[in-house]
Order: C-alpha cells, then structure tokens, then sequence
C-alpha cells in the first residue's frame, strides 16, 4: 500500500501541498482529480523523491521508498520524456533493465508489449519518428514493462483519441486486476468514472475527498435531478426548472430548453420531486442519482 | 551498493551503445587512427628525407685490404655510411658507374672517378673521405722517407688519448630528446583535445536529457549520482576505446612503414598518457555534466562552460608555454600538483623523462583527491539543477536545492 503523509511544499510563495494526505491499495486504481495547480504532480513527483518536501512523508508497504523499492515502480511524467533518437525497443529494453529485468526477460518483455499495442513493426524506430498517439504508447509501455508493484501515471490518456484512450485504459486496468497498485491523475472524469475503484480529490494542496467510488457517491449530502419537460413547461413561475422554487435547498445547476439539471438535498423525496415537475408540463424524461464524479469534482473544488 | 554499480553499469553501457552507433563516433576514430597512423609515418618519412643514404664507392678486387679497411674506418669517423662495391675490371666498373649504380669508383688507390659534375658536386662527403683515406695510407711511407722508423710513424699518427674529466658527474639526459620533445607536444595537445571534445560531448548529452525531459523518467528509478556517474563512465570508456584505436593505428603502421626506431619511450609515454586522459577525462567530465544539468537548452550551453574552457584553456597554454620551457621550474611543479593542471602537464614532463618519482606519484595522489572532491561537488550541483526546467538555474541555487534532494 502506498501512503503519502501530510505533505508540505512550497515554492517560494507559493504553497504547493498543503498536508495532503492519500493512500493508494494493490489491485486498485485510484484517480487523482483536482484543478489545474492543485498539487496533482508534485505529490506524485514526490513519490520518487523527485520533489524534496518540506514536511510529511511517503511510504510504499510502511517504510519510505528506497534505491531498492524503487525498482518496483513505474512512472510515466506529465512531462512525456523518452530519448528520441533511440530505437523504441533498445529504449524499452533499457528502462526495464533499469528497474532490474534481466537482459533476456527485458527483450522478452518488450517485445510482447509492442505487439499487443501493434508496434511490433516499429521496434526498430526512433522515437523521434512515431506519432504523438504512438509515443504516448511507448512512454506507457516504458513506465510498466517491468510490472511494477506501484504504478504511478500522471494525465496518461491526455491528447489520445478514443480509440486509443480505449485500449491503453484497458491496458492500464488489466495492471490493477494483475495486482498493481495504481495511481492516474486525469481531468477526463467520465473516463476516471469507467476505469477507477477510488478517488481522490484535491484542491490547493489538500485532499477534499477521497474513499471508493460508491462510498464517496454515497457519502454525498446531494442528489441529481435531470429533468426534461415538454413544452415551455414555465406554469407561470419563469423558467424550464420554474418548479424548483417549491423545493427547499434546490439549486439549479443548468437549463436549455425544457431539460435542467437540479441539486437537492439527499434527503428530498424523489416522489415529491416528480410531482412538482408534473405540474409543471409534460414529463419527457426524469432522472434521479446520487452524484456523477463530475459533481463531486465540482461540489469538492468550489 | 551492487544495486547501484549496476545502475550505473546500465547507464554506462547504453551510453556507449548509442555513441558508438553514431556516424560521429566512426568518423572520430577514424580521425584519430588516421593522426596517429599518419604521425608514426610521417616521423619515419622525416627521418629518412634527413638521413641520407649511403654513399656508393667502387673499387677493383685487386686493391689491397689496408686500403678496404682504411675507407671504412675514415668514413666512420667522418659519419658517412659507406657503401663499398667490388668490381673485377676497370671496365666492369665504368659500366656500373654509368649506371648509377655506384656513386664514384676510386681506382690504383689514386684516382677518384665520378659520372658528371653534377655527380661529383652532390657526393663532395664520399671525395672527401676517399681523399683522407688514400693519405692515411700513405702516411707510413712518407714518413719512413723522413726517416722515422714505423713505431715512431704509429705513435705520431695515433696519439694517446687526452685524459678527460667533467665538471658535472650527471648521467648523460636520453638521447631521444628532440623526439621525446615532440611527443611532449603531442601529448599536451591530444589531452586537451580529448577533454574539450569528450567534456563537451557528456555536457550536450545531460542537456538533451533535460530537453527530452527523459531525465525526469529516469530518475523516477534512479538517483541523480547513479546516473551522472554512469554517463561519465560510459564517456570515458567510449573515450579509452578512440584512444585504445589510435594507439593500435600506430603500432600498425610501425610495422606496416618499419619506422622501428621510434624513441624508446614511446612506449612508456603511451600508457601513462593513457593513464592521465583517463585521470583528466574524470576530472573535467563530471565538472562539464553538473554544468550541462544548470541549463535546459543546447543554446545556453556556451555559457556555462566558459569558466570550465578557461580554466582548461589556461591550463593548456600554461603547460606549453611556462611548465614545458623549464620543466624544473616552481611553476612546473606547482602545475603538477594542482589538479585541474596536473593530468596536461604531467604527460609531457614524463615524456621528457624529467620529473623525480615522489612528484609522479604527489601528483598522481592530488588529482585523484581532486577528482573525489569534483564528484562530490559536482554530484550535488547535478542533484540541485537537473530536474529545474526553465531558465538557466544559478549555482548557488542548484547548490542550495539539493539540500534533502535524492
């Protein structure tokens, strides 16, 4: 288990972790959410001791990571890094090697991944002559060919297509379900959403939330209505949510048209809440959920 | 400690995989076998175009064996190399002579015969020699005619040697100086070669892998020193094996070009120039890879390695023009044991053959004090700067930033 401890950092002026706390399982995947400059990559950074911090401490199975246990970890930066006039494979085959593969196990190793993500054609490339979408393969290979213990991924799908995002989410899943512990930073929620066991969120330096999807979602003090009324559906009180005045602690969080997105308390019966809107028009479509990631996101960062 | 050697081994080797791929690495060494090659040939060329060769003289079978021996024994005291050719007949002889075979033909032990003018103005020695013989043999005679019995001619003729003494008992210095001379150039000038191009080398590859930013994937599973320390290795021995090229190139063309007479300490100044690149390359590489780590492009490159360049500009002119020109001086023996200087300056004093044992082996203890002291200066100045993207990162800072760095 991987567990950051209060950490404190700060740049100059600038307070970057603010006693953030977090703890990542093996065989989970945990997302790490949070604003742009929220401290995402200096935590992660300071998994591998590439940030010194002020304070705080992070540990892998209760004892701080070492030269030892570093082998057993992958990384794969925010700030993409491969040598670019080095052949994919020579390039795959050395950082397995850094992480202490053996030579045949390491070429072994490279080549099966090159084929399951159908670059086997392209070992002998440079790196500097892939595409953005195949470097961006390479660079995950890189950071688990060794299968890691740990496996650290800041922002790994950033600038995929789908497709790609697709395969590579699958690839990044089948480590967890392998017994790797996983941590992904990502500001694709939906994707998080599909591919995380917990979450963390952070915002200025500190962690807002965290647990399991489900246990967040339900821990949450609101529930989400996703309503769509025929007609101008207004009944007088203005508005397609024109409703939600009867509501107590209801805000509304958007409308177009007839169709609006509703906040309420957790408490507020949806019986209730039907019947308001049947006065208001024709029901078209009704939706009522606890909180999407996304509304978590936004309700932790406000 | 296992786990980090062989880190560092990894990194060493993929270093000196991808250089010895590049074309710039071929075309190097082929420079360098090339110079080497090119230097050992050129010292035979030189030598033969200085050395004439033999002078050619006929005479007939007939002539006596006083008069053989007595041209041998005057051209050795003139340092001619005579070449003495037996013909049967006067006309034999002639024949040769038109043919060039012979240079002059001495002929009844008293007429010197030569081809053309031209001839004879270009092999003035070979008369001269000839000239002195014939009179050395007839000396006894002239002098029996005056009346001296043999014996007195003799003791006139071969005087006991002047008693000699010296002022100074020194052993007499190498007879290779003046060659010993021009290897001590020669090492001075590969030295500095070899620590600007391979400094300079290790500096571009550190700032490529700050650009590529594949520093910050690496050193998620290693620490700053493993693998600064592993480039610098990897460097050097791409370094020792162009060295390792040139030395083989030019004991290829000693046997190819027979150039054997080589100064004897070739050889020795060799290995310890080995020895001193090695000590040097050490000291300035990890100097230009913790410069390499303050900057974050090639374009800032220039500015930081100048303090590096004087420093080593100035030891190399320093060698040259001060320690070289009186290698007995304080300033010579200042420079040996200053590290930064001591690896240009020992090569050639060695060569010389000049400096007394303990001042090989103080300077040889200096410099590896210096090179740990470098290695862990410049490791920590390396840990502070390589991560700090962005502008070019000031020393006091990359000093201070290391503070709890890994």
């Amino acid at each position: 288990m991987l567990e950051l401890m209060s950490l404190r950092k700060r740049f100059g002026g600038v307070v970057a972790l603010d006693g953030l706390s977090l703890t990542a399982a093996r065989g989970r995947m945990l997302g790490f959410l949070g604003p742009n400059g929220s401290g995402k990559t200096t935590s992660m950074r300071s998994i591998f001791g590439l940030v010194a911090l002020d304070d705080g401490e992070v540990r892998w199975d209760g004892a701080p990571l070492d030269a030892a246990t570093l082998g057993g970890t992958g990384y794969m930066p925010e700030a993409r890094g491969l040598y670019a006039r080095m052949q994919v494979r020579d390039q795959i085959v050395y950082f397995a090697r850094l992480h202490g593969m053996g030579a045949a196990e390491a070429r072994a190793a490279a080549d099966r991944w090159l084929e399951r993500l159908g670059l086997a054609d392209r070992a002998g490339s440079r790196v500097e002559d892939l595409s953005h979408g195949n470097q961006q393969r390479v660079q995950l290979i890189v950071s688990l060919v060794h299968a890691p213990h740990l496996l650290v991924l800041d922002e790994p799908f950033s600038g995929l297509d789908p497709i790609g995002v697709e395969t590579l989410g699958e690839m990044v899943r089948e480590e967890a379900r392998r017994g790797a512990a996983v941590i992904f930073s990502s500001h694709q929620l939906d994707l998080v959403e599909d591919l995380c066991d917990d979450v963390a969120i952070i915002h200025r330096g500190r962690t807002m939330l965290a647990g399991s999807l489900r246990e967040v979602r339900s821990r949450s003090q609101h529930r989400y209505a996703q309503i769509s009324v025929d007609g101008d559906g207004d009944g007088g009180n203005g508005g397609a949510a024109g409703w939600v005045h009867g509501i107590e602690g209801a805000e509304v969080l958007w409308e177009r048209g007839g169709e609006a997105r509703v906040r309420v308390p957790a408490d507020v019966d949806p019986g209730l809440l039907m019947a308001k809107v049947r006065e208001a028009g024709d029901v078209e479509s009704f939706r009522f959920e606890p909180p999407a990631l996304s509304d978590l996101f936004m309700e932790a960062v406000r | 400690m296992n786990l980090h050697w062989r880190r560092m081994g990894l990194v060493a080797w993929r270093e000196i995989r991808e250089r010895v791929r590049t074309r710039t690495f071929l075309l190097s060494t082929a420079v360098v076998a090339l110079l080497a090659a090119g230097g050992v040939a050129g010292t035979g060329f030189i030598e033969d175009a200085f050395e004439p060769g033999p002078e050619r003289l006929g005479v007939l079978d007939a002539s006596p064996e006083t008069l053989t021996s007595t041209l041998e024994e005057t051209a050795e005291a003139f340092g001619v190399t005579l070449d003495l050719r037996r013909y049967e007949s006067e006309g034999i002889a002639e024949a040769a002579l038109q043919d060039d075979q012979v240079d002059a033909l001495l002929l009844d032990g008293e007429r010197l015969v030569f081809r053309d003018s031209e001839s004879r103005e270009s092999h003035e020695e070979l008369a001269m020699v000839a000239n002195q013989a014939v009179r050395l043999l007839r000396l006894p005679q002239q002098l029996e005619q005056l009346g001296l019995t043999p014996e007195q001619g003799r003791s006139l003729l071969q005087p006991e040697p002047l008693p000699q003494a010296l002022l100074d008992q020194a052993e007499p210095v190498a007879e290779d100086n003046e060659a010993s001379g021009a290897l001590a150039s020669f090492s001075v000038i590969v030295l500095f070669m070899a620590v600007a191009f391979y400094g300079n080398s290790i500096l571009m590859g550190v700032v490529e892998e700050k650009t590529t930013r594949v520093v910050e994937v690496l050193l998620g599973s290693l620490r700053p020193r493993e693998l600064l320390t592993g480039k610098v290795l990897g460097i050097l021995a791409v370094g020792m094996m162009q060295f390792g090229a040139g030395v083989v190139a030019a004991v290829a063309a000693v046997a190819v070009t027979g150039t054997a007479d080589m100064p004897a300490v070739a050889g020795e100044t060799a290995v310890w120039l080995g020895v001193w690149l090695l000590l040097g390359l050490l000291l300035y590489s990890f100097m230009y890879a913790a410069a390499g780590a303050l900057v974050s492009r090639q374009e800032e490159a220039g500015n930081v390695t100048t303090p590096i360049m004087t420093v080593l500009l100035g030891a190399y002119f320093a060698t040259l023009f001060v320690a070289l020109n009186d290698p007995d001086g304080t300033e010579a023996l200042v420079m040996s044991l200053v590290p930064f200087t001591a690896p240009l300056v020992m090569p050639p004093m060695m060569a010389l053959g000049d400096p007394p044992v303990w001042q090989i082996a103080a300077s040889l203890v200096m410099t590896v004090l210096g090179i740990a002291a470098v290695i862990w200066f410049s490791g920590r100045l390396y840990a502070g700067a390589v991560l700090r993207t962005g502008p070019r990162v000031r020393l006091l800072e990359a000093w201070r930033s290391a503070r709890g760095a890994p």
